[in-house]
């Protein structure tokens, strides 16, 4: 099992979540985060962390949110890995709880 | 309770570090194979060392047991190890509170005579021992043998806070031995209700986050879980009933009550390994199970299905755990845990096993049992053949007038002041105690209260290893070596006892032939030749062959002067011991795991399997049990049948029945203490700065429509009273917590030094400030922790 990053971490970015990962299995791309499903250990520290309640266990995704299984396997294997919490995207209250955020999700390395 | 000042260089001590190698081992490594401390699972890790400190913590593939699986609390160990408030040297107290450092052959010398002029004017039992060791219970033999060689039944154990009602419960059914863990088949069952356990928050099993997945991915496999919140488990089972706090036994009953009443009983099973069923069918065909769900709170439908499902599934199990274990009849509970799979017949794989312990089949118990003075509760054997009483009921066998009553009390791996019900009633028992010692790693609330103080290492600075049997049906151990040096002054809780035995002439002068005959333990003939002498020049000294007698405190303390004098250190003199007896006694289990080792003589295996546990530091199997013949192999009534209606049983369900218990009106909510969160581990790591996020981590669980009624908000702190005491605590509003309910997390309340003014401060709530000694179960003392009347109300402090 594994924990999720989901659409609403996109634009907001606030890594919260970094800061209490025991394992550090975050990775980071220019607005948004992805947990590695392999190095998760389900400790679901990160879940209660998260301003924008983005993160969720595996088996509990929301409706619409099952695509970002795949895109956190996918975004884990090539971003690079963050250990250390930093500030929120500039626009991050703005963007938090907008509808529709996954046609901005940026894929690049950041 | 202000700060007592103390040795000013316990800082510095801790700070300049190791002085001086106690096993020599290497402040720079890598990839050392040990474990996590910090509860019952002991989950494989790997570590690395730079600067005699361990800054690198990873699960352990390679651990037979865990395979790579560790929750997030094990990357903490670091803090247990090091932190400000380390004892470094042996510390006296003195008339002002505060302490002075002393030398070991101040201490021992000291404790020693005043321990023998305690047994010359009272009897053996006013000296009281408390061992208990988390995860780290090599010294605990070494408590046992001082307690057996100065004849005192007085052994307290935190076993008698939790599971004792288990070893009650296993001796009046089937005559168990003490040496086995019954419980549910969990990971094979296809039907598993589980009862007070919140297993992706306890851990509890190998791998207990693909254990949940796999029950809800599996059609063919249901979870059905009991508790009075909608827990992280809950919330992935089939079937959750939100049961009102304290009525499971009631639930069990109504169990109990259908299967009879509706002839969902295993009529051939009952005939061939049951007596006494038509007593208890009387009982329960008189039920109302409409009556019984009333008082659960649950859907008298809901129950009769669930007893049905349990009933025709291929493979049903129960589990219980803490929930239940410290709640409102947890004997009754712990018995009908065990009536329902015998009125099934579910015992064996998927079902109800008896794991075995990685120890010989013991001697039976002596009868009649030790009783308690004040409450005349009798100890309860478990682990161990000696009895053990609840922490509950020392401070009242300290405070009796009674002649015989407790003086003298050593403590060992435990903070009874935090972990025993009315931590004011320990206080005081504490102050009356003519003699008290605490052999600890830390400062602890009850060292701050000892006569003297004896620094032990922690779990990583010594040879150490875990008896909490683990991963059924094989039989696990893992002896793990020393990763770093301990503070130069701490010893090893067995070396202490060693020294102190001599000093109080508890251990009597080794006989010199057990040095020469020491010297060849090699091979099975020299081992055999040693281990003969040993036990009959011990039994001879002893005058006994008899459980319990000095006889095996001799043993213990004469083979770690002479074997341990040959071994990797003293200690692991009563490895080889359990190895050779184990494998003298559990030979089938051996083979079945090293059949190609069957040509290998009784001692020879035993040899063999102790060379095992030296070779694998990461953890070794020993032996595998066969699931079907367990309940044959655990029976010792003589006609093989398990025992259905105990007199004790039928009392308590009259007894349940008759009360109806409620909150009273100005303590109108239930506390149940101790909830697992992922932020609460034991007391055994003092530093809160392990703890990360935005917490707050210590809050008390409310539920919306309670902090609605009492106009409470998020955060908000709020002033918690009992009738025992009150404390100051943030609330956490959450809609999986019933109302009428309110929870804290365990692990709170001690006392660390600030950050910034260096002043003690405790973080959270210490939940024993609020607690009532005799709000116990009767059989075995344990706390109901789980139910706790109380009050909430805002205060105006911000």
């Amino acid at each position: 099992m594994t924990f999720v990053v989901t659409e609403n971490c996109i634009k907001c970015k606030y890594t919260d979540c970094v800061e209490v990962c025991p394992v550090d299995c975050f990775y980071e791309g220019p607005n948004f985060l992805v947990i590695d499903p392999d190095e998760c250990i389900d400790c679901a520290l990160c879940e209660p962390e998260c301003p924008a309640e983005a993160i969720f266990a595996e088996d509990e995704l929301p409706e619409g949110q099952h695509q970002f299984i795949e895109i956190n396997a996918e975004l884990a294997a090539k971003w690079p890995n963050i250990s250390q919490q930093k500030a929120p995207l500039e626009d991050a209250e703005q963007w938090d709880g907008t509808d529709q955020k996954l046609q901005y999700l940026n894929k690049n390395l950041s | 309770m202000s700060a007592l000042p103390v040795n000013k260089s316990e800082h510095e001590d801790a700070e300049k570090g190791f002085m001086e190698v106690t096993y020599n081992v290497a402040v720079e490594a890598n990839n050392l194979p040990t474990a996590c401390c910090l509860c019952s699972h002991n989950c494989g890790l790997k570590v690395d060392i730079k600067g005699n400190k361990i800054v690198e913590i990873r699960a352990d593939e390679s651990n037979p047991f865990s395979h790579g699986y560790s929750c997030n609390k094990a990357y903490a160990i670091d803090k247990y190890v090091s932190h400000k408030q380390r004892v470094t040297q042996p510390m006296k107290r003195l008339p002002d509170g505060s302490f002075e450092n002393i030398s070991w052959d101040q201490a021992i010398a000291e404790i020693g005579g005043k321990l023998k002029n305690i047994l010359a004017k009272n009897a053996p039992r006013s000296v009281a021992y408390m061992a208990s060791g988390q995860g780290n219970h090599l010294g605990i033999p070494y408590s046992l043998a001082m307690l057996w060689g100065m004849g005192s039944p007085s052994y307290y154990n935190a076993l008698a806070q939790e599971k004792t009602q288990h070893a009650l419960t296993n001796e009046w059914m089937f005559k168990a031995s003490p040496n086995c863990w019954y419980h549910g088949d969990d990971e094979e069952s296809d039907y598993l209700i589980l009862l007070g356990s919140n297993t992706l928050l306890s851990n509890r099993g190998r791998n207990a986050t693909e254990l949940i997945k796999d029950y809800k991915k599996d059609e063919q496999r249901k979870l059905v879980v009991v508790d009075p919140r909608k827990t992280e488990t809950a919330r992935r089972a089939d079937t959750f009933l939100p049961i009102k706090v304290g009525t499971d036994a009631y639930l069990m009953l109504a169990m109990a009550t259908h299967l009879v009443q509706n002839k969902w009983v295993d009529q051939t099973f009952i005939q061939q390994h049951t007596k006494d069923y038509d007593k208890i069918a009387a009982v329960l065909e008189a039920l109302d199970t409409d009556d019984l769900a009333g008082r659960c709170e649950l859907s008298a439908a809901d129950i009769k299905q669930v007893t049905y499902d349990f009933a025709h599934a291929k493979r049903p199990s129960l589990y219980m755990d803490l929930g239940v274990e410290q709640s409102l009849y947890s004997t009754l509970t712990a018995y009908l845990y065990r009536l329902i799979p015998a009125l099934t017949g579910q015992f064996g794989a998927g079902r109800m096993v008896f794991e075995p312990l990685f120890a010989p089949t013991d001697l039976p118990p002596e009868k009649p049992p030790t009783k308690a003075l004040v409450s005349g509760m009798e100890a309860i054997p478990m682990y161990a053949s000696l009895g053990i009483f609840s922490y509950n009921i020392l401070p009242e066998e300290v405070m009796t007038h009674h002649p015989d009553r407790v003086r003298a009390l050593i403590v060992q791996g435990a903070n009874p002041v935090i972990q025993g019900a009315d931590s004011k009633a320990w206080r005081q028992a504490m102050e009356r105690l003519e003699l008290s010692v605490v052999i600890e790693p830390a400062l602890s609330e009850t060292a701050r209260l000892a006569d003297y103080v004896l620094p032990a290492p922690v779990g990583y600075e010594k040879w150490e290893f875990s008896a909490f049997p683990k991963m059924y049906p094989d039989i696990f151990t893992q002896v793990r070596p020393p990763v770093i040096n301990s503070p130069k002054q701490a010893l090893p809780e067995a070396e202490i006892i060693n020294r102190l035995a001599k000093a109080s002439g508890i251990a009597p002068k080794t006989p010199k032939i057990l040095h020469r005959f020491a010297k060849n333990t090699k091979t099975p003939t020299g081992a055999l030749i040693y281990l003969s002498a040993l036990l009959t020049l011990a039994a001879i000294k002893g005058r006994s062959l008899k459980a319990n007698s000095k006889t095996q405190g001799y043993a213990l303390f004469w083979s770690y002067e002479t074997l341990g004098s040959h071994l990797a250190a003293p200690e692991l003199s009563y490895i080889w011991l359990n190895t050779l007896l184990f494998a003298l006694t559990r030979r089938q289990e051996v083979l079945a795991t090293y059949p190609n080792q069957s040509g290998l003589g009784r001692i020879g295996l035993g040899l063999f399997l102790f060379k095992q546990i030296m070779d694998h530091p990461e953890g070794v199997v020993l032996g595998k049990v066969d699931p079907e013949n367990d309940l044959n192999s655990v029976i010792q009534f003589s006609d093989k049948k398990i025992r259905l209606a105990p007199w004790q049983m039928l009392d308590e369900i009259e007894r349940a029945l008759q009360s109806n218990r409620q909150c009273p009106d100005e303590y109108p909510l239930v506390l149940q203490g101790g909830m697992r969160t992922q932020w609460n581990a034991n007391v055994i790591i003092r530093d809160p700065s392990w703890r990360k996020g935005r917490g707050p981590h210590e809050a008390l669980w409310v539920s919306e429509t309670d902090a609605e009624n009492l106009s409470l908000s998020k955060g908000q702190l709020v002033l918690l009273e009992t009738m025992t005491g009150q404390a100051k605590v943030p609330i956490k509003i959450d809609k999986s917590v019933q109302v009428g309910h309110v929870h804290l997390p365990n692990g709170f309340g001690l006392k660390y030094p600030d950050k910034e003014t260096g002043e003690l401060k405790a973080d959270g709530v210490s939940i024993n400030e609020l607690t009532d000694a005799q709000e116990r179960d009767p059989f075995t003392g344990s706390p109901y922790h789980k139910y706790i009347p109380c009050r909430i109300s805002a205060t105006n402090a911000g």
